[in-house]
């Protein structure tokens, strides 16, 4: 967790993509944080080290007629702080269900 | 389609990603990008996006904003921040002259600002040292007839609104007095007051020790009561606790010592100690004697605005009353801290003015500096833009620089502050309401550093902007780098600015300057050289008949004239430059009866050789003799003001004034006039009569007129005196040129603070005016040459060069002229028979200006016409 502090907030974005829920406007909506904390949140987790992002498939993308999107995956030590996020608070685990096979994928 | 919502929402990213750091900028875009497409096309695709999927569309697409600021802030890493200070830190050290130059600037700048600041703030925004000072104000009377705005209450008005005003909590009355104090140590006269009891209440503020005296100490015979200031109490009785319940020897009373206050009160401001005030039966029947100064504490709630409105329904209740004598006059009431600081205000918002001006300049001048510097750096700029650095961090390097520059200058002029602060005050008759310190605290560091990094925003700027402007591929592309002619406008503008201003300080400093010259060569209208002066007040208890007063005199002025040295020795009741003692004049044939209209005169009792000992010439009949005593005519003579207002083309010998105690004097002489009220009031009509016809018991100075240095004729009388009366204090011991020159010396303060300000204004000026036209020259290096090499002369070249500074030069004093010509009717009230627009002084500084200026642009002007043509056209 280098650098980080566990907030609620911390925990819900690592939750939510741990969950399948993998770029952005997905996270946003999954989660109903307050707009305007996600990206930056998104950002911070990836400098830590907690989160890696990779850019999707061009062909893929097209295939389903939009720009490829940019996936967020945690790393090992994003799973680590997964873990950490959960035991403190144990809430997080009920606020929100798996994605969608959409989101999942990948 | 791409619907109207959508277009706004991709310009809002493609904004946001110019926000987002430079290497940041295509991925960001591309991700926000592809957000939007992704959530909103499908919809837009099946019909047109409703209000509602718009709103939320471009809502979204604002979020990017939000992410972009935020990796912007990220960039700002403490790692980046120490990377850029140390690039910056080498880049100055690279050119150690110009930074030096630079920070001396700003120092100069901040450190007389701050000085300045630290003044402004100790006396005029710093509140009292008193629970809820803002509560505290002044109860005046208003004298409506003759336009007077403060005078003392009456002690019967005083009663009246302690009864009946409801806007006060508190009230209390005060009296300035002098007490001699005598006893084990040298006998000393020592300033304080005598007040009401409540006046402790009104200030609220609690004893250090003892309990101040109550109401009960305000009645006759009761008031054998004293309270110490801290100040005295240290002084005189080394802190000593055990002071409470002692007795003191009080202008030969025994006065008991009941408290001892706190070093924060200090009301009024010069009282070491405090009597209880009782009024006595006259005072209490006469409503036109205003001897009272009235302090109040507004009751919680109630503003000064409810408490005028108040007191003026009292003032008129009190006129309808008492016609004769309250008729003409209402009520005032001023917040205590405006009242205690009426006299330095003014004088002390201009000084920071003329500080802030010195700091523009400073500002300019740097902001030039900096230019120059950038312009001869465009080519580095260049260098760094190619390998892949963006505007905004060439922006970044260039404002960081400047900060670093107003920091290390910030924090050396504090630095200055503090060692101008000293100087200042060693020099200075300032004093804090509520006996504070002037010192450098919270709201001075944080007013300095608002300042330094304002100063560093605001010049950082301009080199900014340049940057901005250039085209920075083009420049690599040349061989030098040359810059706009928007650049070197704003390089003159930024000169123009500077000798403007500093034409506006250099004017009102020699407004003040010529003001305090005024003030020294006033004829005071007595010879003043060589006269050692000394004031003592006989103690009523020790001296309680008119004769044992007399005696007293006689043998003083007897045995001070015998001191080997003393040319002469005489006795006044006032001595210039002080005021004082006006008293009513009745002139037999003119006035019939006592009425308040009487016109006043000043009145001073003296030893009949005083007016020739002090060289006042004779105008006509006779000077004051030994033989005008008591039992002989009583005579009186007077000065040319005073025949001027009572006897115009008249002879007054022989007619008849009474004042003082009625008694009829017979004008026996006139003398020409002594300025008796300060050096720059004029003189009024005065008396003068021999203390052996009406002695007083209070204040005399007694003068001696010496052959050499009058400080070296202290000792001897003091001893003179000492041997006469071992207890009686003596105080104001000095020459009377001394005493003289003090009283001008806020004036000289203000005069000197200026003229150093202007002095420093111009020295900025001047290295402005120097470092543009170097550049200048340094620029048009190839075009001096190709001038040259065609056949100008090196007179030619030279003219070439001044004439443009010339042109900055009137363009600055033109301007500055218009701006002085307005401004310094600011120090209009501060100014003694000298014009806020004096023509002289304004045409004068104008020339002088203008030739700083040209002689600024003198070294590059021989530098340009020392050029080699052949060379100059290589480069």
């Amino acid at each position: 967790m280098a650098g980080i502090r566990m907030t609620y907030l911390t925990g819900v974005v690592l939750h939510a993509i741990a969950c399948g829920h993998r770029y952005g406007f997905d996270i946003m909506d999954a989660t109903g944080i307050p707009d305007g904390t996600v990206y930056p949140a998104l950002r911070r987790l990836t400098t830590a080290g907690l989160l890696e992002s990779k850019w999707e498939d061009k062909a893929e993308a097209t295939a389903s007629q939009r720009p490829p999107r940019k996936y967020y995956r945690l790393t090992t030590e994003g799973r680590d702080a997964h873990e950490t996020a959960l035991s403190r608070f144990p809430g997080i685990a009920h606020t929100f269900g798996p994605a969608s096979a959409d989101g999942a994928a990948g | 389609m791409i619907s109207r919502s959508e277009r706004i929402a991709q310009w809002i990213v493609r904004c946001a990603a110019a926000i987002a750091p430079h290497g940041w900028r295509a991925e960001f875009a591309r991700e926000w990008e592809a957000e939007l497409a992704e959530r909103f096309r499908p919809d837009v695709e099946a019909a047109r996006p409703t209000g509602a999927q718009s709103v939320r569309l471009i809502y979204r697409s604002l979020l990017s904003v939000v992410d972009a600021l935020h990796l912007r802030a990220q960039e700002f890493t403490v790692d980046s921040l120490t990377r850029d200070l140390r690039f910056a830190a080498r880049s100055l050290l690279r050119r150690p002259g110009f930074t030096a130059l630079t920070v001396a600037t700003i120092a100069l700048g901040i450190g007389a600002n701050t000085a300045i600041f630290t003044v402004v703030n100790s006396v005029l925004l710093q509140p009292l040292p008193y629970p809820e000072p803002d509560e505290l104000v002044m109860v005046w009377e208003q004298d409506r007839v003759r336009g007077w705005e403060r005078v003392p209450g009456n002690a019967e008005d005083y009663l009246a609104w302690e009864e009946s005003a409801e806007s006060f909590s508190a009230i209390g009355g005060v009296v300035n007095a002098t007490f001699a104090l005598t006893g084990d140590q040298s006998p000393e006269r020592i300033p304080g007051a005598r007040v009401t009891s409540s006046l402790f209440d009104v200030f609220d503020v609690a004893p250090l020790l003892g309990v101040p005296f109550g109401p009960e100490a305000n009645v006759a015979g009761q008031d054998r009561q004293i309270v110490l200031s801290h100040g005295l109490w240290e002084r005189r009785f080394g802190s000593d606790p055990a002071v409470i319940g002692t007795t003191l020897d009080l202008d030969g009373s025994p006065f008991e010592v009941v408290a001892v206050m706190p070093e924060s009160f200090q009301f009024p401001s010069t009282a070491q100690m405090w009597a209880p005030l009782v009024f006595s039966e006259a005072q209490l029947q006469d409503r036109n004697w205003h001897f009272l100064l009235t302090i109040a504490r507004l009751a919680p709630g109630t503003s000064v605005t409810e408490a005028q409105a108040e007191t003026e329904t009292i003032a008129a209740r009190l006129g309808q009353e008492f016609p004769e004598s309250n008729a003409d006059y209402g009520l005032t009431v001023m917040p205590l801290h405006s009242e205690m600081t009426n006299a330095v205000r003014s004088m002390l918002w201009v000084l920071l003015g003329a500080v802030g001006f010195v700091l523009l300049i400073a500002c300019a001048n740097v902001a030039n500096l900096l230019l120059v510097r950038a312009s001869g750096r465009s080519r580095e700029l260049s260098v760094r833009a190619a390998l892949g650095a963006g505007k905004s961090r060439l922006i970044r390097q260039l404002l960081t620089e400047s900060l670093l520059l107003a920091l290390v200058g910030g924090v050396l002029g504090l630095g200055v502050a503090f060692v101008g602060l000293d100087a200042m005050l060693a020099l200075s008759p300032l004093t804090v309401p509520g006996g504070g310190t002037v010192s450098i605290d919270g709201w001075v560091l944080g007013a300095t550093a608002i300042g330094t990094l304002l100063t560093g925003i605001v010049f950082g700027l301009a080199p900014v902007t340049s940057v901005l402007r250039t085209d920075l591929q083009g420049t690599l592309r040349e061989a030098r780098g040359q810059t706009g002619g928007g650049n070197r406008r704003l390089r003159s503008g930024l000169v123009v600015t500077e000798i403007a201003l500093a034409l506006v300080l250099v004017t009102g400093a020699g407004l003040m300057v010529q003001s305090v010259r005024q003030m020294l060569d006033v004829d005071v209208g007595m010879n003043t050289g060589d006269v050692l002066l000394a004031q003592f007040s006989l103690p009523a208890a020790a001296y309680p008949q008119p004769e044992e007063q007399v005696l007293f005199y006689d043998q003083l002025i007897e045995t001070a004239g015998a001191i080997p040295g003393v040319v002469s020795a005489s006795l006044s009741t006032i001595v210039p430059p002080a005021s004082g003692g006006q008293y009513h004049v009745r002139v037999e044939g003119v006035h019939e009866a006592w009425t308040m209209d009487l016109p006043v005169a000043r009145t001073r009792a003296v030893s009949h050789d005083y007016l020739q000992a002090m060289g006042v010439p004779l105008i006509r009949g006779r000077y004051l003799e030994e033989t005008d005593v008591s039992d002989a005519p009583f005579v009186v003579v007077v000065d040319q003001a005073f025949v001027d207002s009572h006897f115009p083309g008249e002879d007054p010998i022989g007619r008849q004034i009474r004042t003082l105690l009625d008694t009829p004097r017979e004008i026996v002489g006139v003398v020409g006039n002594v300025t008796n009220s300060g050096l720059v009031n004029q003189a009024g009509p005065t008396t003068y009569f021999p203390y052996r016809q009406h002695a007083f018991g209070g204040g005399q100075t007694l003068l001696l007129r010496t052959t050499g240095e009058p400080e070296l004729f202290v000792r001897a009388m003091q001893e003179a005196i000492w041997n006469l009366d071992p207890n009686l204090p003596i105080t104001g011991v000095g020459s009377l040129e001394e005493r003289l020159a003090d009283s001008v010396s806020q004036s000289r303060f203000n005069a000197v603070l200026l003229s150093l300000f202007a002095v420093l204004a111009l020295s900025l000026a001047s290295v402005g005016i120097y470092g543009v036209m170097a550049y200048t020259v340094n620029e048009r290096t190839s075009e001096l040459g190709l001038r040259m090499a065609l056949g100008a002369s090196a007179v030619d070249v030279r003219g070439l060069v001044l004439r443009q500074a010339a042109v900055l030069a009137v363009g600055g004093v033109v301007l500055g002229t218009l701006a002085s010509l307005g401004l310094t009717r600011v120090i209009e009230s501060f100014l003694y028979e000298v014009e806020p627009t004096d023509p002289i002084t304004i045409s004068v500084v104008a020339v002088g200006l203008c030739g700083v200026a040209l002689v600024a642009s003198l070294v590059p002007a021989v530098r340009a016409s020392r050029l080699d043509p052949l060379r100059a056209l290589r480069e």
